[in-house]
């Protein structure tokens, strides 16, 4: 029997400060799956989600988002903001150029023109404090056709490598 | 090879309904884990919510033995958490939604459906718009506390009827 978790492209990059992966949402599904799960960063630093349309990557001010940060050792903390060029502080923090855990997020509607794009994520990094984590959600106030994601950083930093693969959940 | 995520059942609604049930006479016992997904749910009216209850023998459960814990995100305010039990309903919305863009989208996974000695568990993970605010959704997880076997999985509006959204289910094969 034919399953219903499709896969649908892996893309990797080197020394990219924004790492885009393009033209991977369609009409063919409504809701993806996105694991990042071999990636190294030359920064100690939280990464952005943007999303990708027909002009490029999107910056405008449309985004929103809500993180809380998980740590095993100090309380917990929260990230939320509004009106953003970017989700920043949503997909876990990590150090420099060390191995890292892994982080999933789905995307919720990308692809209808007519519905904003929402995003929920999951990660387990390794930063400088053990074992930290997060579980955030956010939203694109914008009703547009969305065909991919970018995953960057702000100040020039870069990932040292990266790996996403994307798959479709019909 | 054979994929391991497995649809079973399927509501897409266009037109206002009361409650949407997965499950019950379309109910597959195969699985020990299934997986719900919600996407793009919008309600006829505003400052509703959505509920679930479990089905038992195709019917929704009302008794009162639902317990459940959530943790809310949300960017425009505090976190913050709920909890409550013995109620005849799952809340894992809050009362947020509208209907226009104000739409709930997210993950249900539910345990022990079909082992008639076990309580029946459910975890939730919610990306949704916090009607005429911003986004804001519940993470956390609800137990029927009655030793039975369940068949899925009914939703239900707080007020009002849900306009819009489309409801799956799936197993997930071993």
């Amino acid at each position: 029997m034919a399953g219903n978790l499709e896969f649908i492209k892996s893309a990797s990059g080197t020394s990219v400060s924004e790492f885009s992966v393009t033209d991977c949402f369609s009409d063919k599904y409504d809701v993806y799956k996105i694991y990042v799960s071999d990636y190294k960063q030359s920064h100690t630093v939280y990464p952005y989600l943007r999303f990708i349309n027909s002009s490029g990557v999107d910056s405008s001010s449309n985004y929103d988002y809500a993180g809380l940060q998980l740590w095993a050792n100090t309380t917990f903390g929260q990230n939320k903001n509004t009106n953003q060029n970017a989700m920043y502080d949503v997909l876990g923090y990590s150090n420099a150029n060390e191995p890292q855990g892994g982080i999933t997020f789905d995307i919720f509607n990308p692809f209808d023109s007519s519905s904003y794009t929402f995003m929920k994520c999951q990660s387990a990094t390794n930063s400088y404090q053990p074992a930290v984590g997060v579980k955030s959600i956010g939203v694109q106030k914008v009703a547009q056709q969305v065909t991919g994601f970018a995953l960057g950083f702000l100040g020039g930093y870069t990932w040292t490598n990266i790996t996403a693969n994307v798959f479709g959940v019909k | 090879m054979a994929g391991s995520l497995i649809k079973i059942d399927e509501e897409i609604v266009t037109s206002a309904v009361a409650t949407v049930e997965l499950g019950g006479t379309n109910w597959d016992s195969s699985y020990d884990v299934y997986m719900v997904k919600l996407n793009d749910l919008l309600a006829d009216s505003t400052s509703a919510g959505i509920r679930y209850r479990f089905l038992a023998s195709s019917s929704p459960d009302t008794s009162a033995n639902y317990d459940y814990a959530q943790y809310r995100l949300q960017a425009q305010s505090a976190f913050d958490t709920t909890g409550q039990t013995n109620k005849t309903e799952v809340n894992f919305t809050g009362t947020i939604m509208g209907t226009t863009n104000a739409s709930v989208n997210g993950i249900i996974y539910l345990f022990n459906s079909n082992n008639p000695s076990e309580y029946s568990f459910a975890t939730n993970e919610i990306s949704a718009f916090y009607y005429g605010q911003s986004v804001a959704g519940y993470q956390g997880g609800a137990v029927l506390t009655v030793a039975q076997a369940t068949n899925g999985i009914q939703f239900f509006m707080t007020s009002g009827n849900i306009a819009s959204g489309t409801f799956t289910l799936y197993g997930l094969a071993k």
